[in-house]
């Protein structure tokens, strides 16, 4: 996994202050694999309560460690107990590394 | 011309660039979101071209009054109060701080909505529903962060030959200027 420390504690402390303690974050995508360089961070949320508007909620974490983290390509996957399932989903948790 | 012997030309056709944009984009949003957007609002988009081009030139709007506004006119005000724009962060960062910008996590918000707005249509409703939403929520911030910068061009240069373009109208409802 190729996310430092900080990043890692960043990403964790925000995702629970915007979503609640509830979130799961699972990093996927080429920083799961230590041997690839740079890429986006790509991130699975899931979260056991419904959140009211999961396009504004994505966007805005997204926004908020854009911020936290500088401007670092950032792709977030948000999943509450009423999305539709996608196959990004089960990607993601399947071969996505729990933070 | 300014203290330093740089054009305002440029500075002054951004600005009507992004005030023509933005009628442009409150018009759309006037007669988009007349009908309460949700799934079902959605489902009908199939039987309903136009209304479905109206969505697409929302977005459009949108991002286009956006990225003017942020990687055009931005810069280019920095560059008039003689400082040296850097990257896109940096300069949302010094608009904040310049009070001109109200919020730079909104901003970016907003440019990340950009992306749910075109991709989620096939793929989750609900999402695209949000997405659509939220961005009729960040219009103003758009519209200010025009004013604000239009404010404070006005203070502190001189009047070009043709005048400068006119603030955008903020609060609701949304006046429909762009219809004929």
């Amino acid at each position: 996994m190729r996310l430092s420390d900080d990043q890692h504690r960043i990403i964790l402390e925000e995702t629970a202050r915007l979503l609640g303690p509830g979130a799961r974050v699972r990093l996927f995508g080429s920083r799961v694999d230590d041997s690839a360089r740079g890429g986006d961070i790509d991130l699975y949320v899931e979260t056991d309560r419904p959140i009211p508007n999961r396009a504004a909620a994505a966007s805005r974490l997204t926004a908020i460690l854009q911020r936290a983290l500088g401007e670092q390509r950032i792709d977030i996957v948000l999943a509450d107990p009423d999305t539709t399932p996608q196959p990004i989903h089960a990607t993601a948790r399947r071969e996505g590394i729990v933070l | 011309m300014t203290p330093t012997g740089q054009s305002l030309d440029r500075l002054v056709f951004l600005l009507e660039t992004v005030e023509k944009e933005g009628r442009h984009l409150l018009g759309t949003t006037a007669r988009l979101f007349v009908e309460p957007i949700d799934v079902a609002w959605v489902q009908r988009l199939e039987q309903r071209p136009e209304i479905s081009e109206r969505t697409d030139a929302f977005a459009t709007r949108f991002a286009r009054m956006q990225d003017t506004l942020g990687d055009k006119l931005v810069p280019e005000l920095l560059r008039q109060l003689l400082e040296t724009p850097g990257a896109a962060l940096d300069n949302l960062n010094r608009m904040e701080k310049l009070g001109l910008l109200r919020s730079v996590t909104d901003w970016l918000e907003a440019r990340n909505l950009r992306n749910r707005m075109v991709h989620e249509y096939m793929r989750d409703e609900a999402a695209f529903a949000g997405a659509l939403n939220r961005a009729a929520e960040l219009v103003p911030l758009l519209v200010d962060t025009y004013n604000a910068i239009h404010t404070h061009i006005q203070a502190r240069f001189a009047v070009p030959a043709q005048g400068w373009p006119p603030e955008l109208p903020t609060g609701t409802p949304i006046h429909d200027t762009t219809r004929p």
